[in-house]
């Protein structure tokens, strides 16, 4: 893994899920709180801001009448119930805690399911930046974190999913994702351990 | 990719619901979980919080989200830190520790927690911590209570043993009190009883010595007479012839004197007794006065001559009166020699003692000696070469109804009484230095003048 060919993606850091008044916040508080995945992720950001690691932030949000869900169930009917992530809300806003990385940080949008190479521009820039290993974190681990890790191995990548910078439903939930699925088609890294296999 | 796509979402989908079904499982038994009073929790290696249940914020009154992720130990009091870092250390996957741990409530009050925890693989342990502040604090009531009666017994006890000791006090002065009495009331008679027999004794005396010089006198006249007459008769008749001779004239005239001289000296010496014992008895003289202590130590002497001269086996014994001089001294006349009687009487008997045991190499001594220390004290001191007495009974021997004799030779009071004539009443001192087989010397110090205690 060097990191001219690594991205980071950034999924969900939003405040519905992760800022105190989120309309999700409670959805991932447990998880997220044990992980301490907005915390680690600073840290991580901040041990990156030298590297040639791409970070790329590609956030959830929809139209006022998500009109882009046809006939949701499980998560994204939930969503559009509670009207989370609506498009210039300041829910589907990045967490302030990541502000400061912003320039650091490419924002890809488009994202409307779990996957976020669907309906983004994602791959391409990938390509682009001959991105050979993508490296994951964010909300929610058995959801977005999931299907992305696997469209990105589909599309043969190599993934990694950091432990403590992804959050769950709850942490009988996340750790059944580190111990159990993402082991199928990716490895599982804590940040520091990813920070050390950059060389960083 | 598109299929690929549509793919993913909907194996996500799958997945979610799989999901849902296993964690609607998980619930059931978080549930179970949440519901207990204990409280369920989980940590990391380093002890952070992972998982903690209800019970966690019911009993110490911290959020969940307050809590997660930070170190249990920062839950717990600073005193028992170093009680659950030993924990930490011991744990092992073969081991459950179990450990009572002071907890901060958020309140800030203590709570008692026991820590029962295990490890798993992957080093993450998991536990449960049980509320036991009220059976603490109900054990610290009965420990307090439990001092508190020990105290009261101990209390009690130390009453008891100090109203014992009074009361062992109060008897002992009681018995000493009733001794006293006792023998106030013995010596009081005696001294009755000496001082009315002397005077009864007295009066015939006297008239048997104030008579004695007149017949000696009309006896010397008779005899004169009949001396005369026979010078101036011729013949006599036969009748006073045979008395004459029947008399015997001439012896009867040789003999009268000397049985005058012998009847002048009984007497004289029944006299002496008589003085003797009024001197010892002073029935008019139960004040304090000044005497010659002196005065009142020949006449207990010559009470106890015939001890002295000839004792029960024929032995005598010296007395060697070493008398110093000095002044009167004020005191309590009767009860002085009532002293002296008694220490002479020990020595002699102390005494005979040995004499009966043929231990004296010579003949046994008894020395009273007195002397003025200065112008505040005379001491008084009396000493045998009797058997002594043992060190071990020499700080007895003035404690009441102590006796080395036989049964119904001696109760034991005499050196009590007069320990307790000479330093309560008086105010003086009295000590006993023995050597045994060598002598004792018992030592009297008297104040000259009637002091104060």
């Amino acid at each position: 893994m060097t990191p001219e060919q690594t991205a980071l993606i950034l999924i969900g850091f939003q405040n519905d899920y992760f800022a105190s008044d989120g309309i999700l916040y409670r959805f991932i508080e447990e998880s997220s709180k044990a992980t301490q995945a907005v915390a680690n992720t600073v840290h991580l950001l901040d041990a990156l801001a030298q590297s040639a690691v791409s970070v790329i932030a590609t956030p959830i949000f929809f139209t006022a009448n998500y009109e882009e869900l046809v006939d949701p169930v499980g998560i994204l009917k939930t969503i559009q119930e509670v009207g989370a992530f609506q498009m210039d809300s300041r829910g589907s806003e990045m967490i302030t805690e990541l502000e400061p990385f912003r320039e650091q940080i490419l924002e890809v949008p488009g994202k409307r399911g779990f996957n976020a190479f669907t309906g983004t521009n994602l791959e391409g820039i990938l390509q682009q930046r001959q991105i050979q290993s993508i490296v994951l974190a964010g909300a929610v681990t058995s959801v977005c974190i999931d299907s992305t890790g696997r469209s990105a191995h589909e599309r043969g990548y190599e993934v990694t999913v950091l432990s403590d910078c992804t959050s769950a439903r709850d942490t009988f939930e996340q750790e059944f994702y580190i111990e159990n699925v993402f082991p199928l088609y990716a490895q599982t890294l804590s940040s520091a351990q990813l920070l050390a296999s950059l060389g960083s | 990719m598109a299929d690929f796509d549509a793919n993913n979402e909907l194996h996500t989908q799958i997945q979610y619901r799989l999901l849902n079904k296993l964690s609607e499982s998980e619930r059931r038994y978080r549930e179970l979980v949440e519901n207990l009073r204990e409280i369920v929790f989980k940590c990391d290696q380093e002890g952070k919080l992972l998982f903690i249940n209800q019970a966690w914020t019911t009993t110490l009154g911290y959020s969940s989200s307050d809590s997660l992720g930070q170190p249990l130990s920062q839950f717990i009091d600073l005193q028992d830190h170093a009680l659950w870092q030993s924990a930490l250390e011991t744990l092992d996957e073969q081991s459950n520790i179990r450990q009572e741990l002071r907890f901060y409530h958020q309140s800030g009050e203590q709570v008692w927690l026991e820590l029962s925890m295990s490890t798993n693989q992957q080093g993450e342990i998991s536990g449960s911590l049980v509320d036991i502040t009220a059976s603490k604090q109900a054990k610290l009531l009965l420990e307090q209570t439990n001092e508190i009666l020990e105290d009261r017994v101990q209390q009690r006890t130390a009453d008891l043993t100090q109203a014992n000791q009074e009361l062992t006090t109060t008897l002992g002065e009681l018995q000493r009190t009733q001794m006293m009495l006792l023998q106030a009331e013995k010596m009081s008679s005696l001294s009755h009883l000496v001082g009315g027999v002397a005077h009864e004794i007295n009066n015939p005396v006297n008239f048997i010595q104030g008579n004695l010089k007149y017949l000696k006198q009309d006896i010397q006249d008779l005899l004169r007479f009949v001396e005369h007459y026979l010078e101036h008769s011729t013949e006599l008749f036969p009748e006073l012839q045979d008395l004459l001779q029947d008399i015997d004239l001439p012896f009867l005239r040789a003999d009268l004197p000397k049985m005058f001289q012998s009847m002048e000296t009984g007497a004289k010496r029944i006299h002496q007794i008589v003085l003797a014992l009024q001197n010892f008895s002073r029935m008019d003289e139960v004040d304090w006065k000044r005497v010659d202590l002196h005065e009142g130590m020949d006449s207990t002497l010559m009470l106890l001559q015939h001890r002295l001269q000839h004792d029960s086996v024929g032995d005598t014994i010296a007395l060697h009166k070493q008398y110093g001089d000095m002044p009167c001294v004020e005191c309590y006349p009767d009860q002085i020699n009532q002293v002296m009687m008694s220490l002479l009487l020990n020595a002699i008997e102390a005494i005979e003692a040995r004499q009966a045991q043929q231990e004296l190499p010579s003949r046994g001594e008894l020395t009273l000696q007195t002397t003025l220390v200065n112008d505040q004290w005379v001491q008084i001191r009396v000493t045998d070469n009797g058997i002594g007495i043992p060190e071990e009974q020499q700080t007895q021997i003035f404690n009441p109804f102590f006796t080395t004799k036989g049964v119904g030779q001696g109760i034991g009071m005499n050196l009590a009484l007069s320990y307790q004539i000479i330093t309560e009443n008086h105010h003086g001192r009295i000590s006993v230095c023995s050597q045994p087989g060598v002598h004792t010397t018992f030592v009297i110090d008297l104040p000259i003048k009637r002091s104060q205690p």
